[in-house]
């Protein structure tokens, strides 16, 4: 699936902390950016935009509404101070509305909420961590002692792609070094201790 | 951010990893109400060097780099040297205590107990190698280098046995200590079975967590502040980076 992208623009600090905080509690893989210029809005290929409705030049955006750009535009989303603020902004740019001065469990729903039709929130992905048959003939291998070239040579396929696995062997398993994969082999009976030198 | 008017104890409240940062310096505990400022003056320590590198271990983003490079090499160099007293005298034989020691983790099955000894010796071992070659050869050099750039002597001057060696030589062969860490606590918290004394797992755990921060922290520095500080230094006393 495409990883999310948002954009914040704000010149505040703490809206700029603040919220890019509760975005990587729901994307592990998102992108945020940040701006604090307006005209970026057009130019920017995010998903979600952020908009600071504090910002001198917010009012402009209702005249280019009106100019009928509308349609190409991402979903804007406006960071409003309370509920009623929303009067204030709703004259139709903005399709959500995130009110700071909620607590953090209102907010991530309501970010969820905004989301979760395009990008459900990733916060707990199920990753597949389960070797495969070929990862783990490689890590019989490397447990071993062979180098990638000898294992390359030994079943038939490139060097790239002996590494290749190997990257996902290491991610999968959260073992980075040889002798890692050593203790990780023996234990699981991919390979007998007395074979090890 | 940290400032010189922070007391002692307000530091370790905010984390009290901080305390072997301290004793690097010669600080123990009992500091009372006294401020960084007090304690420092008192042991004669340079006040803004402690504070850049308290800063640096709390925050990760607050990275002076520009400030930190522009402490003398000497005092960068005894602050690593320290750490590495400290890692090779305290804190390794503390793990190894736990993990090796008579009163250590203990599997019902013996294999498992010889599978984590031994790699944790094989780190141990790498561990040293490391520190070693930093403190006997490294750390020398650029002690070195830092007099010929102090006294503008030429590169010409320096002893024979650092005569091709250059730091970016280092940097190249500056291996990463902390995988085999990090591979350490995944074997204990993934793939070995639960120890008959639980408790010692716990333990070991959060000294492995605590190295782990403190060595990256550590190398950190090496990489970011004290190469760049001698190849600049190389560069002025006239020494070609590219010659290995
Ligand atoms: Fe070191
Ligand atoms: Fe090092």
């Amino acid at each position: 699936m495409r990883k999310i992208n948002f954009l914040i623009i704000t010149e505040s600090f703490v809206y700029k902390t603040g919220i890019r905080f509760l975005l990587e509690e729901m994307y592990v893989t998102g992108k945020i950016h940040y701006s604090e210029d307006l005209s970026q809005i057009e130019k920017s290929n995010a998903d979600y935009i952020f908009v600071d409705t504090d910002l001198p030049d917010v009012k402009d955006l209702y005249k280019q509404i009106r100019s009928g750009n509308e349609g190409v535009w991402p979903v804007l989303i406006a960071l409003i101070h309370h509920r009623k603020d929303k009067d204030l902004v709703s004259s139709g740019i903005f399709r959500h509305f995130l009110d700071l001065s909620q607590s953090k469990s209102e907010i991530l729903h309501a970010l969820a909420e905004i989301t979760k039709n395009s990008f459900p929130p990733d916060r707990a992905p199920v990753r597949e961590e389960k070797l495969s048959e070929r990862e783990k003939s490689i890590l019989r291998f490397v447990a071993l002692g062979y180098t990638n070239k000898e294992i390359a040579e030994k079943l038939f396929i490139s060097m790239h792609t002996v590494i290749t696995h190997r990257k996902n062997i290491t991610r999968k398993l959260g073992i980075k070094t040889v002798s890692g994969l050593t203790v990780y082999a023996i234990l699981n009976q991919l390979i007998d201790m007395n074979n090890v030198g | 951010m940290i400032t010189e008017n922070n007391k002692m104890v307000d530091l370790v409240h905010k984390n009290y990893v901080l305390i072997s940062v301290f004793s690097r310096f010669g600080i123990s505990l009992g500091f009372g109400d006294k401020t960084i400022r007090e304690v420092c003056e008192e042991k004669k320590i340079d006040l803004q060097f402690f504070l850049e590198i308290v800063n640096s271990f709390l925050d990760h983003d607050y990275f002076p780099r520009e400030q930190l490079k522009s402490f003398p090499i000497r005092l960068i160099v005894d602050y690593l040297t320290k750490t590495h007293h400290e890692y090779l005298e305290i804190t390794i034989p503390e793990i190894e205590r736990v993990i090796s020691g008579r009163e250590g983790i203990c599997y019902e099955d013996k294999e498992h107990n010889f599978l984590l000894n031994t790699f944790f010796q094989e780190y141990k071992d790498e561990l040293i190698a490391h520190i070693k070659r930093e403190d006997e050869q490294v750390f020398p050099y650029a002690l070195e280098i830092e007099q010929c750039y102090l006294q503008k002597k030429p590169a010409e001057t320096l002893p024979d046995t650092f005569r091709d060696y250059t730091i970016s030589r280092y940097l190249q062969e500056h291996d990463d200590i902390e995988e085999k860490l990090f591979d350490l606590k995944n074997i204990i918290i993934k793939y070995l079975p639960p120890p008959k004394n639980p408790r010692l797992c716990y333990q070991v755990i959060v000294l492995l967590f605590n190295l782990e921060k403190d060595m990256n922290d550590h190398s950190r520095i090496e990489e970011k502040v004290f190469v760049p500080k001698v190849a600049m230094m190389e560069k002025v006393i006239g020494r070609n980076n590219s010659r290995q």
